[in-house]
């Protein structure tokens, strides 16, 4: 690949930002390349890894989900209670498959009715969080779980490696589950590269009419990105309880929100038709690095709210502004040859 | 006018707007089935007024998201600017309050802190309408983004505590009640709907806010400043919401982040039970505020039950909202069949 197109790539400048911001960290604190603080990142990259790039799917055909973090945290209560009650002593791959199920279903319900109201997603999606949220509080009784099943408290015991700061003797270790962020990135770039379904995704969230047109199913098409957001939500609730040890009901507070900034950040237009799976991925790593090293750059975290919005802001302006320039060249061009012809 | 041509009217209103009478119906029937379930203790004058003074915080908020969504975009803002217009114009009024003030300055004070609130809600909704209109982001992430920061800003501000000891004018009006049962939070309500509605029929701004609604790029080609109303429209919106954060405040009297939470959910459900379209080009105010009473009816009633717990009322606006856009869907299709054939 030549350089001009590399220096055309949004992943290039959301890597030099990453870099710059890892550098300054580290001259302001001195503590960012260390050992404990990379592994520390790494791990609060896993779930959002992974609901970014169920997201980044759905974003790709020009839909909205933002219902993931409550399906997320319906499949984390439901299954644990489940094993609880039934004292589940069983491989806990079961459980993953169960919640991968169970999320599936709930994704499976936004799809279908996407591709049936053609309404807007986000309104679609709102109602359906809101019945997740309600289901989860309401019928499951939830709050807090801080004694694990023993088939997750031995996945949230292993880990692969552990490594140990020589100086505090603070140990941080890389947890299993790192195989399923890995697995699940490059599920979601094989499909959007090589597929014809990923192909597909695209066509549909760069014009549902022209796609529908060249003959893709634009109905299953959307069933099948809200099904694959909810299979990986439902599996990122597992994973966020082996990951630390207990559930709570606001683990996925405002997640929708963050996932959907890091995927606008990884240069997906969130009009659909555009993005890569790696972009998508620095933009997550991006967010992380902000929201964990927020006070190693000395900003309060009440402020961290604020962030977020700025961060969306500004990864969606440049874009959108570079879209409203074009359109208006378009425009002014046929206001001029309609001026030309009223002349002649 | 004559008898007939009344009777004319009346069968061409039923006919134009069918939507309001399902409305009436089903407020009819939530109320009725509530006051057979609670034995006729629902049915009290009490409670009617308990229903007229607590549903205007969530009206005057689905109103500016009725403005939004009527211009073909949606404003996720209108919790955050109510929640940052409260917390900013408490602060604003406990500093310019002056000591042992008599009636006439503390309601002078008042009106200016409402004026001031009302600027804070412009602010905010020109920004975010800018974001809209001039730099192009969609309407949903724009005012998502913007959300967060509004609201990240009266988190910071208020470093996520309360504001207390407000002076006490403000609490005392927003429980006023005109003639001993007319709660002034309806007024307030009346009056924010029926500039709404003046502004909606009656005014060439209203006008092309449905025309941007329905055809973005045809409204253009017609001449109309696209960036400019839809700026106008946010801002309203904005205004409409710091309103309903003042009497937010009013109610509970302090002033916190996160009042508005649980709001924006049934502020959209609102306008879609209203009939309004989430694509946009279509909305009346009369849908709104029966849509609102309704969902106040409901939500009022589920409090008379010891055993239905607050999660639930998650679960069923959910519900509602899911149901309700699948009738709305399905009979504009039948609707659309029937005309073509």
């Amino acid at each position: 690949m030549d350089i001009k197109k590399i220096l055309k790539r949004n992943e290039f400048y959301v890597s030099i930002i990453i870099v710059a911001l890892a550098l300054l960290i580290q001259i302001k604190s001195g503590q960012f390349f260390t050992s404990n603080n990379i592994m520390d990142l790494v791990r609060s990259l896993i779930v959002p890894g992974m609901m970014a790039a169920g997201l980044f799917m759905v974003i790709a055909s020009g839909n909205i989900d933002v219902s993931f973090p409550y399906t997320a945290m319906l499949c984390m209560f439901g299954i644990t209670k489940l094993f609880q009650v039934i004292d589940y002593q069983g491989p806990v791959v079961l459980g993953f498959l169960l919640a991968a199920v169970i999320g599936a279903f709930l994704g499976l319900i936004n799809g279908v009715l996407a591709a049936w109201l053609k309404l807007p997603t986000l309104i679609i999606t709102l109602g359906t969080c809101a019945i997740y949220l309600g289901f989860t509080q309401g019928v499951l009784k939830s709050s807090v779980i801080s004694v694990l099943p023993d088939p997750l408290a031995d996945m949230a015991a292993h880990t692969l490696f552990t490594v140990r700061s020589a100086t505090t003797g603070l140990g941080s270790s890389m947890p299993i589950s790192i195989v399923m962020l890995i697995g699940t990135l490059l599920v979601v770039g094989f499909i959007m590269k090589y597929t014809m379904l990923g192909r597909g995704i695209y066509a549909v969230g760069g014009d549902p009419v022209a796609a529908e047109r060249v003959g893709f199913n634009v109905s299953a098409i959307r069933i099948f990105v809200f099904t694959f957001m909810g299979l990986i939500g439902g599996v990122t609730g597992l994973t966020q309880v082996t990951l630390s040890g207990m559930c709570q009901i606001n683990f996925f507070d405002g997640y929708e929100m963050t996932i959907i900034a890091a995927v606008v950040l990884g240069g997906a237009s969130i009009a659909g038709g555009s993005g890569t799976v790696f972009g998508t991925f620095l933009g997550v790593l991006l967010m992380k690095l902000i929201s964990n090293n927020l006070i190693l750059l000395g900003i309060p975290t009440n402020w961290s709210k604020l962030m977020t919005g700025v961060l969306i802001i500004a990864g969606v302006s440049a874009s959108a502004y570079k879209a409203v320039l074009s359109e208006k060249r378009v425009s002014g061009n046929i206001l001029k040859t309609g001026e030309k012809e009223a002349k002649q | 006018m004559s008898e007939k041509t009344k009777r004319i009217d009346l069968r061409s209103y039923l006919k134009g707007d069918s939507n309001n009478i399902k409305l009436i119906a089903m407020l009819l029937l939530s109320f009725a089935v509530l006051c057979i379930a609670t034995k006729g203790a629902f049915f009290s004058g009490n409670q009617v007024v308990l229903i007229a003074y607590l549903f205007p915080e969530m009206g005057i908020l689905a109103l500016g998201m009725m403005l939004a969504m009527i211009s073909g975009g949606i404003d996720l803002t209108v919790v955050a600017v109510a929640d940052l217009a409260g917390i900013l114009s408490c602060m604003f009024m406990k500093a310019i309050m002056p000591e042992g003030a008599g009636l006439a300055v503390q309601a002078a004070v008042l009106v200016i802190t409402l004026l001031f609130s009302m600027g804070v809600g412009a602010i905010c909704g020109i920004f975010s309408g800018s974001l809209i209109s001039r730099v192009g982001i969609p309407a949903m992430v724009a005012t998502l983004g913007a959300s967060d920061i509004i609201l990240g800003l009266a988190v910071g501000i208020t470093n996520g505590s309360s504001i207390k000891d407000l002076p006490p004018i403000l609490n005392q009006v927003v429980n006023y009640r005109l003639l001993g049962f007319i709660p002034v939070t309806t007024l307030v309500f009346a009056a924010c709907a029926g500039v709404v509605a003046f502004i909606l029929n009656k005014t060439a701004l209203g006008f092309k806010i449905y025309m941007i609604g329905s055809n973005q790029t045809a409204a253009r080609y017609s001449g109309v400043n696209n960036a400019k109303i839809l700026t106008l429209t946010y801002m309203i919106s904005g205004m409409l919401s710091s309103i309903s954060g003042l009497l937010m405040c009013g109610h509970f009297n302090s002033a916190r982040s996160d009042f508005g939470k649980s709001y924006l959910t049934p502020s959209i459900l609102i306008c879609v039970l209203a009939g309004v379209n989430p694509n946009g080009g279509k909305g009346k105010v009369a849908g709104l505020v029966i849509a609102v009473i309704i969902l106040q009816t409901l939500s009022s009633g589920f409090a008379l039950f010891q055993n239905i717990s607050d999660y639930y009322k998650n679960l069923i606006w959910g519900l509602v909202l899911i149901v309700v856009m699948i009738i709305n869907v399905t009979s504009e299709r039948m609707r659309a069949k029937k005309a073509g054939k």
